[in-house]
Order: structure tokens, then sequence, then C-alpha cells
């Protein structure tokens, strides 16, 4: 409370009844003013907290929304991916990563163990000597492994119905780079370090953005699965039962029917907004266009893969959900649209120079022993590597056009680095440059081995009908060198981290529950 | 050899033919009778199926007492209470595993007791002892009943409940689905 200045002395002048009543109507006035004060003090400061709380609101709100969004995205690129191409994996058999396996092994006789995302099950039975409980969102792919004889259940790594301290050890191997926001990162890690016991170990494996033979631009993409690929494996291996190839058995494809403004089927969006403007991380840039295992029908029906004789690989960027982006997007008062259609649409395909026409994919596939649980454990080619330039046949892309290509609110293009490249555009669907076209053609024409993500799709597919029965999109957050260390460090103090390093494209870490926790 | 693991090769295993099951499958009010009978150690007895042919290929592990005493109600706003979820099964069998008493050895400090207790009594079994006896460590006896409720006794159909909420989770074809809806899992 400020102190209004009393006028002393001046009371002091007047003397007798007068100066006392001088005296009393300075006092009412002083305390009548320092009321108005503190008043207007405390409304201000009720009022600040208002809007504090107001603004508290709209952050807790900011992120409900984010949170949603989030989950919605995960919902349509992973869990529904993964549920619809669970069929695929029943039979397939694949190997532990070796280092996982050492891990597993080196725990103690009698520990509980728990593979949190754990799939068909390929880990649950690698330590007979310990007792591991197998969790995943997908229930066909619990079902498997069930069937596999072991012992699993259906739950989710946000909320994992575990007790506090249950277990001795967990492995979450390809698992939280499927989460969208970097939040529900930390909150699925959070919760694993909840369900070990002091001193348990927690090993982590995700996907790396350095990869050998591909190039990611962005660290969100999504990452289409061909499901002929399996098939074709089947057909052409001529061994019993399936191989793994497609990777790591992840949920089922959210299938879109072709765009109907451009044809294409890669982009989903039902009704295509050009308008729409997004933040600098939102960009909708494809790099990679196509990539293609070469199979042997492959090289047979294709002269030109004969020629590159490798593989290229694709994906398609996807929105990065992070807090920054929602909340530039809602300050700047823009509506957000339902997160399917803004999930879509942040989609769009452009052939890169950058990208990576890699070649010499895993010939793991070709070699046939592959264990493709590799969307997330790429083998790096052992052939030798040849690079091709995208042939630049599209146009420059049109910001208004409908569709395929998405600009940034400042105008950025699919990325600075991009910003040169040439864009498919729908023109070119339509028209197609010859050789261009042409390319693609052949390309998504020729069988892709892999169901690694990013595999063989053609961007410019013509053909919708063949793109939309083979290609089923995986979302992925991609993590930088550093990043999965960072996340725990800040994030994730319960967390002591005793090894990190990377294994064949994925950044993995070890990390204990400190003993002295809340 | 633990829990999931191949079956002993020299036993004969249990065959997964549809009548092989329904004969070892049962309701779970019938169940205290057959583990009365049998004695907790004989699984070789148990272990017999009616053709006693061979074994027909890895069999589906459903979910066990073991795996009950870990999970928790994740409820919003449960917490701690949400412990231990309240077993009701409709369908159980006995599935045998080969007894390894340095594992039961191991796993007897982790479980939680009452839990354990609870589910056990739910699933009408044999006496469970209130707490591990004395020396357990070396009472075959004694471990050989653990090993039997942890591991042996596997819920095909039923439900888990929230002790709190009262939130239902089922149990179907052996897996427990512990996913919470949209609504439930949003603020």
């Amino acid at each position: 409370m400020s102190s209004f200045p009393i006028p002393n002395g001046d009371l002091s002048v007047a003397e007798g009844g007068c100066q006392d009543q001088m005296r009393k109507d300075a006092l009412k006035r002083h305390a009548a003013v320092t009321q108005v004060r503190v008043h207007s003090e405390i409304c201000s400061e009720y009022i600040l907290r208002e809007e504090l709380v107001e603004s508290n609101l709209n952050r807790i709100h900011c992120e409900e929304q984010m949170d949603h969004a989030a989950a919605q995205l995960e919902k349509q690129h992973v869990h529904d991916v993964y549920e619809s191409t669970a069929p695929y994996f029943s039979d397939l058999q694949s190997k532990a990563w070796p280092r996982v396996r050492q891990f597993l092994q080196e725990q103690k006789p009698g520990s509980l163990i728990a593979d949190i995302g754990c799939g068909t099950g390929k880990y649950l039975k690698v330590n007979s000597q310990v007792h591991t409980l197998g969790c995943d969102y997908c229930a066909p792919l619990v079902e498997i492994a069930r069937s596999r004889g072991c012992e699993v259940m259906v739950c989710d790594n946000l909320n994992l119905p575990f007790r506090d301290q249950g277990f001795d050890a967990i492995i979450s191997i390809g698992v939280i780079h499927h989460f969208s926001t970097k939040q529900r990162r930390i909150r699925a890690i959070k919760e694993m370090a909840r369900v070990l016991v002091p001193g348990g170990q927690l090993m982590i494996y995700v996907w790396a953005m350095e990869q050998k033979n591909r190039h990611f631009e962005k660290q969100d993409v999504l990452v289409p699965w061909n499901k002929a690929l399996c098939s074709q494996r089947l057909s052409e291996s001529g061994q019993p039962g399936r191989k793994q190839e497609c990777g790591r058995p992840e949920r089922g494809y959210p299938y879109h029917p072709a765009c109907s403004a451009c044809h294409c089927s890669v982009c989903f969006e039902g009704r295509c907004n050009s308008k729409r403007s997004h933040s600098v991380d939102c960009d909708s840039v494809l790099a990679g266009t196509c990539c293609a295992n070469i199979s042997k029908e492959g090289e047979e029906e294709n002269g030109f893969y004969n020629t590159l004789g490798k593989s290229f690989r694709s994906w398609f960027s996807s929105r990065s959900l992070d807090e920054s982006t929602l909340r530039k997007q809602i300050e700047k008062v823009r509506p957000l649209k339902s997160t399917e259609s803004w999930a879509n649409s942040a989609i769009s395909i452009q052939p890169s120079r950058h990208s990576s026409f890699d070649l010499g994919h895993p010939e793991t596939l070709s070699a046939g022993e592959q264990n493709l649980d590799e969307e997330v454990f790429v083998e790096p080619s052992q052939g030798p590597r040849e690079w091709l330039r995208a042939p630049t046949t599209c146009k420059q892309l049109n910001g208004d056009h409908p569709g395929v290509i998405r600009r940034n609110g400042d105008g950025h293009f699919l990325g600075g680095v991009n910003a040169k490249e040439s864009c498919v555009d729908e023109d070119n669907l339509e028209e197609g440059t010859a050789s261009g076209s042409k390319l693609w053609r052949r390309i998504s024409a020729a069988d892709s081995t892999d169901s690694n993500p990013g595999d063989a799709i053609s961007v410019e597919e013509q053909q919708p009908d063949v793109l939309d029965s083979r290609a089923f999109m995986r979302y992925y957050h991609v993590f930088r060198e550093g990043e999965l260390c960072g996340l725990l460090k800040e994030s994730v103090s319960e967390l002591h981290i005793l090894s990190s390093g990377n294994d064949h494209g994925n950044w993995c870490v070890i990390a204990e529950k400190r003993e002295s926790c809340d | 050899m633990l829990p999931g693991a191949a079956r002993d090769t020299n036993r004969p295993r249990l065959q997964r033919a549809p009548e092989v099951q329904k004969f070892r499958r049962f309701r779970s009010s019938q169940v205290s009778n057959r583990i009365e009978r049998d004695s907790p150690g004989n699984d070789v007895e148990r272990d017999h199926s009616p053709s006693g042919s061979g074994f027909a290929g890895v069999g589906s592990v459903d979910m066990r007492l073991l795996t009950h005493n870990l999970l928790s109600s994740h409820v919003r706003g449960v917490g701690p209470r949400g412990f231990p979820l309240r077993l009701q099964a409709t369908e159980v069998r006995i599935n045998p595993v080969e007894f390894n008493p340095d594992f039961i050895v191991r796993m007897i400090p982790k479980v939680e007791w009452a839990a354990l207790l609870e589910a056990a009594d739910h699933l009408h079994l044999i006496q469970v002892p209130k707490e591990p006896i004395q020396g357990y460590e070396h009472n075959e006896e004694f471990l050989r009943k653990m090993h039997h409720v942890l591991l042996e006794v596997e819920v095909l159909e039923g439900t888990l409940q929230c002790p709190e909420s009262g939130r239902v989770f089922p149990i179907s074809r052996g897996i427990p689905n512990m996913l919470l809806s949209d609504e439930e899992t949003e603020t």
C-alpha cells in the first residue's frame, strides 16, 4: 500500500478545535484516497491475475487442441496403419537387433521386463530366464504375438496400466518416434520411467534423421509402406511363411482415395485448399520422391532399373505438431480446421534434388534374410551406390495451385533448400512431361521390396488406384543426433543416461532410473 | 524353463487341438476342484493330453496372475488407488510350465502379496499363503505352489475392474485390453 503523505506540520498550525477538525479531515481524505488507491491496486492486481488465468487457460486450451491434433495424427498415421498391415505379419519371422538382444540377455534371471510397443513380439522370447510382458496399442499385432506363445496386452504407452516400479527393465524399440509432439514423447518416456524400479534400465531406439542411404529434410515425415512388396516377396522367395520385409509391424494405413482435384493419390485431402498457410515448420515438402527396391521382377520389367540397379527412397514431409507451430497458428487467428484435413493437407510431394535417389537399399531385402523390421532399422547398403538426380520435369510450383503444394505463410516454399526445385503439380500430373512421368511411372511400377518406411512410392503416380492400393503412410518424428539424450536430460530427470549411440540408423539410449526418486 | 518358453522336449506336450483345449478349459468356479485334487507339483500328470501325442507347436499364452499383479488402473485421477484391479474370470485354463525354482525364488519378492491373494481368491484357487513363509527359498512345496499360481493359471476370458472408478477392462482371448477411450483420456 503506497503511502499517502499526510500533510504534517500543516495541521499543527491551527490550534484548538479547528486544528483537530482539520486533522480529522486530512486523515479522512488520506484514508479515502488510500482506500481508493488500495482498491485500484487490488483491482489491477485482480485484473492482472484474471488475465494470467485467462492466458493460462488459453495456453491450456492450445495445448489441449494440440494434443488432440497429435492424437488424431497418430491414430491416422500410426495406429490405423499398423492395424491394417498387421495381417501381413502373421507368419513373419524376424530377428532381434543384436544390441537389444544383448540388453535383454544381460538382465538378471527372474527379472520382470516390459516391451512397450512389442509389435508381433520378436523380443519377448529372447531370454528365457526372465519374464517378459509385451504391450502394444495394436490389437492385431498383439494377437500375433500371443499366438507365438508370448504374454501380451493391449495398452497405450501414454497411459501404462501398471503400478509404479513394477518392472526391472523396459525396452522401447522403434516406438517413441511415432509420437507427434515433443510433449507426448516426453510423456511416453516418463510413463516408462514411472513403472521402472529404481535402478532399473530402459532401452530406447528411435529412427535417426541422419541416414546413410536416405536423406530426411524434415524431422516429421510420413513414410509410405508398400504392401504389395510383402506379397510379392512371398511369392518370389518361395519361402515358407512370409518374410518380414515390412519392417516393424505398424499400424494400418489410413487409406485415402485420390484427391479429386489433382488426381494425386498422395495428396490425401478431400478438398484441396491452397489458401491455407503454414508456418515455417510445417512445410509440405516432399523430398526424395521415389524409391523402389529393385526386386528381380522389377529389374526384368524395367531396363531403367537395370541400369540403375538400385533402389530409391521416398518419404513425405509431415507437418510438425509442436507447440510453436500450433501457437503461431492460433496467434494468427487462423481457424484450425479438422485435424484430419490438416494432416492431409500438409502432405505434398516434390522431387528433390537433394534427395535421395539413394541407391543401394537394403538388399538386405534382396539378400533374402532381411529383417525388415526395418522400417525403423535400415541397413546401410553394402553395394556400390549410384546417385541419380531427380529429373526436373515438374513445373515450378504455383502457389495457387490446389492440392499438391502448400506454401508457407511467409512465402517459403517447401523449405528454403527446396525452393528452387521443381515441384509436382497438378498440371504435371495430368499432362505428364514425357520423361518425367515415364520415370515416375516406371519407378512406381517396379516392385518395391521394401516396406521400409520411405519406400518406393511414385510421387507422380498417375494411376491413383495403383498407388492407393499400395501406399500406407506412417508418421515418424525422426530424431537428430543428441535429441533423444537431450530430451531425457531436459525433461526426464528421473532417468540417468548410461550409454547412447547409433545402431543401424537408429539413435539408442540406455538409461537407468535414479535410486532416489520422489 | 520359464513361462512363455518352449516346453520340455522330453515331456508330452499339450496339444492345442480344440478338444484338448476344451478339456483343459473350465469355468472359474470349477477351478478349485481341479486344483485341489491335483497336487501343485504334479506337473507331469497335468501335462497329459487325452491322446498323449506329441507337441503341435508353441501354443498361445493368456493372462497370468503374475501379470495381473503388475496391472493397475490408469483412469484419470485414480492413482495408486487403482491397484489392484479386481479380477473376474469366466474362462480359465491351466497351462503347465516347467518348474524353475530359481526363477520363482527371485520372483517372490517382487509380488504384491495382497493383490495376489485377492486374485487367487477370485479365481477360487488353492489357498495361497498370507505371506511368503520363512525360508521360502528352500521350501519346494511352497515354491511349487507359487509357481502354479503365478505362472500356470491363465485367464482366457474375464474382466479387470478398477477398484476406484469401477471402469471395467476386458480380457478376451487371453489378452487384456487396457485402452481407455478418447473421452476418458481427454481432460
